[in-house]
């Protein structure tokens, strides 16, 4: 009987280890200064951040040398801090020592604040990006605030509240190493975001410039989080958001639409069904812009829906044991029918909001020539990683794997080129246009025409 | 020649000496069977752990770390069937099991799978009903290699290598016969993964020890799995039968 629960722990630990979540940074209020922390917490909090990461870190050269510099250096600093606040900055140093994405430190009181959704669950149900060095409108959710006070994609924000744009921007330029057009676009982003979140119920003042650049504001009562909002592990209260359409294609014929923010399991179901409505269309379009990820062995578990034999995702290299992100070919579906695996067309889209689990899965299945690519290059932070609350009460996100796809390609840094290069334009969000979405539909409507000529 | 002479005999009595000392401590070592005959005899003896055709374990799993627990039901009958579910809360719910013949698993993640291979393999060695009653047949091969302390306890490593391959290493209290610790390779579909478990807080149910507690550790994290109740009651034989999801993949 023990091992039995041996290998049924096993599994289940497996499963846990595969699905944490590989997130792209998080928005986050700024934590409250001044809490007192004793010289005992501090240096425990900061050993147990230091070996967590020393005992998983894959890569060995780097625990070697710079975190072992990074312990003698900073410890005797951890052991010092008088406040939470002066050990955070302390930590977030070591972190910064480390050349990968998903090192984190999350503030405990922020996971207590999101979890509870006391004042920053409510949206305004639009998406935003920095397009040509304005903050664009680039989607509206249809039935949400803004969509009932008029807003268009397209407009651009000037100001939410009392901050300005150009504030946010200035912000966000003054952040190390956002030269970079992704990391500028990722962190305005995550600024402009955080300012359009509130308490649900609340109004928000937003200021615009409209499709003529005229001055409107509207003033946008804050919606409650999505019913899918979701608590996995000791990552933040998640607003899960999935929704499904058919879209007509150029020239007749219909392809399936699916849309969702994260990789939690609780978007399961969903997917499953969306995949067995759409399996008798001409191609399906797996939207993934704004898709920070999470579940990781999600990443697998969903491509089995589009591949007809077993393959691999993609290898994630630990420290002392390499899992391969194995694709079982989805051969049954919801109603316990046999199934074929989805054959036709799937266009992926992306661009500098798609992070991680969303990488594995639009470069993995790239790299094995089942979809194509539209939109904007990723976001280049594409390892997995593990959260873990430290004895003060924070979480540590830390990376505990390389990841590289199916024939051998890293994501990390370089992120997943398009395919077709499709971003969005002012003037194509004015006019009410995706060129995203229209490149992916155009070309499954000349899959299906070449299918046909067959 | 003569420094060469010396310096051969020199060798030739270091090398007596270390098979001397080898021989010595290969004696020292109990054989494995007595070990495991201990071991039998330490959690009920052979009478008591043949009484029973079927099991009902209830455990709770948690990997503290993260933040995340699971409940789990694991259903055995004799002589080899097994069904296991396991609610993971946010990330739903797992099942898997063997009915004799074919061994499966299902996760609303994953989605129904049947297990071949390796996995296949593990999966039938795991489902041996008296698998504590009669290691000896589960694992043909079965040397001790020596001792360790775990958890302050002395124990007796005994290495095992079944029939179809699976490997692991055992160590038995020295005192109490119990198993303190397990050291594994473990399968799966992801790759090979080394496991190590540390068993404690022995309880009786019905007459047989059971560890209430086992901490296994596995890339960096550890997860403690603790029984809540186990029954010796009869369990239908639908509870084993093939979910229809999976009867599926068979067509």
């Amino acid at each position: 009987m023990t091992r039995s629960i041996r290998r049924t722990a096993l599994a289940a630990a497996a499963l846990a280890l595969a699905a944490q979540a590989p997130l792209a940074a998080q928005t986050r209020p700024a934590a409250p200064r001044g809490t007192p922390i004793t010289a005992a917490l501090a240096a425990e909090t900061f050993d147990t951040a230091w070996a967590s990461i020393d005992r998983t870190l894959w890569d060995t050269a780097v625990a070697n040398g710079p975190w072992r510099r990074a312990r003698e250096e900073l410890r005797p600093r951890a052991a010092q801090a008088r406040t939470v606040a002066q050990l955070r900055v302390v930590i977030e140093e070591a972190l910064k020592r480390l050349p990968y994405s998903h090192f984190d430190l999350i503030p405990g009181d922020v996971q207590q604040d999101i979890g509870a959704g006391e004042d920053r669950g409510g949206d305004a149900g639009m998406e935003v990006r920095l397009v040509g060095g304005r903050i664009l409108v680039t989607h509206v959710d249809s039935g949400g605030p803004a969509a009932a006070a008029g807003v268009r994609p397209g407009w651009t924000v000037s100001a939410v509240g009392t901050r300005t744009a150009a504030q946010m921007l200035a912000a966000v330029g003054r952040i190390p190493g956002v030269g970079e057009p992704r990391k500028r676009q990722l962190f305005t982003w995550m600024a402009a975001s955080a300012a359009l979140r509130g308490a649900p119920g609340s109004t928000l003042r937003v200021r615009f410039l409209d499709g003529a650049d005229r001055p409107v504001t509207r003033a946008l009562a804050l919606r409650a989080p999505a019913a899918m909002s979701e608590k996995f592990g000791n990552l933040p209260r998640l607003d899960v958001r999935l929704s499904t359409r058919r879209a007509a294609l150029p020239g007749g014929g219909a392809a399936g639409v699916v849309r969702f923010n994260y990789w939690m399991p609780v978007v399961v179901a969903g997917l499953n069904a969306a995949v067995d409505s759409f399996r008798s269309l001409d191609g399906m379009v797996i939207d993934l812009r704004g898709n920070l990820g999470g579940a990781g062995i999600l990443a697998p578990a969903f491509a089995g829906h589009f591949v007809d034999r077993a393959d691999t995702l993609g290898v994630m290299r630990m420290r002392a044991t390499t899992l391969n992100f194995v694709i079982n070919p989805r051969r049954v579906d919801t109603r316990a029918q046999p199934v074929r695996p989805y054959a036709g067309p799937v266009a992926v889209l992306t661009d500098a909001m798609t992070a991680s689990t969303s990488e594995f899965f639009a470069g993995g299945l790239r790299q094995l020539g089942r979809v194509r690519v539209f939109g904007e290059p990723t976001a280049g932070q594409a390892l997995p990683a593990w959260a873990q609350k430290l004895p003060n009460g924070d979480v540590l996100m830390h990376a505990v794997a390389d990841f590289t796809g199916p024939r051998g390609m890293r994501w990390e840094g370089e992120g997943v080129t398009p395919d077709v290069a499709a971003p969005p334009t002012r003037a194509a969000l004015l006019a009410g246009r995706d060129p995203a979405m229209q490149a992916a539909l155009e070309w499954i409507a000349r899959e299906r025409g070449r299918a046909g000529a067959r | 020649m003569n420094r060469i002479r010396t310096g051969r005999a020199l060798a030739l009595a270091a090398l007596a000496l270390a098979a001397q000392a080898g021989t010595a401590r290969a004696q020292q070592l109990p054989p494995a069977q007595q070990i495991v005959d201990k071991y039998v005899q330490a959690i009920g003896g052979k009478a008591m752990l043949g009484r029973f055709n079927s099991r009902h374990t209830v455990a709770e799993m948690s990997m503290p770390a993260m933040g995340m627990t699971m409940t789990m039901d694991l259903y055995q009958a004799r002589p080899n069937k097994m069904m296991t579910r396991m609610d993971m809360g946010a990330m739903g719910t797992a099942t898997g099991g063997y009915d004799g013949t074919v061994a499966w698993s299902n996760s609303s993640m994953q989605g129904p799978r049947i297990l071949t291979g390796a996995e296949l393999n593990e999966t039938v060695t795991r489902s041996t009903f008296d698998a504590n009653l009669d290691m000896a047949s589960i694992f043909p091969t079965m040397e001790t290699v020596g001792s360790r302390t775990v958890a302050g306890q002395e124990c007796w490593d005994v290495r095992m290598t079944s029939r179809n391959g699976v490997q692991m290493r055992s160590c038995f209290d020295k005192t109490s016969g119990l198993m303190v610790a397990t050291v594994a390779k473990q399968q799966s579909q992801m790759g090979e993964m080394e496991v190590e478990m540390v068993y404690s807080d022995y309880k009786e149910f019905d007459g047989i020890k059971m560890p209430t507690k086992t901490t296994m550790s596995m890339m960096g994290q550890q997860m403690v799995t603790t029984i809540k109740s186990v029954s010796h009651e009869a369990i239908p034989d639908t509870t084993f039968a093939l979910p229809a999801d999976v009867k599926a993949l068979q067509h």
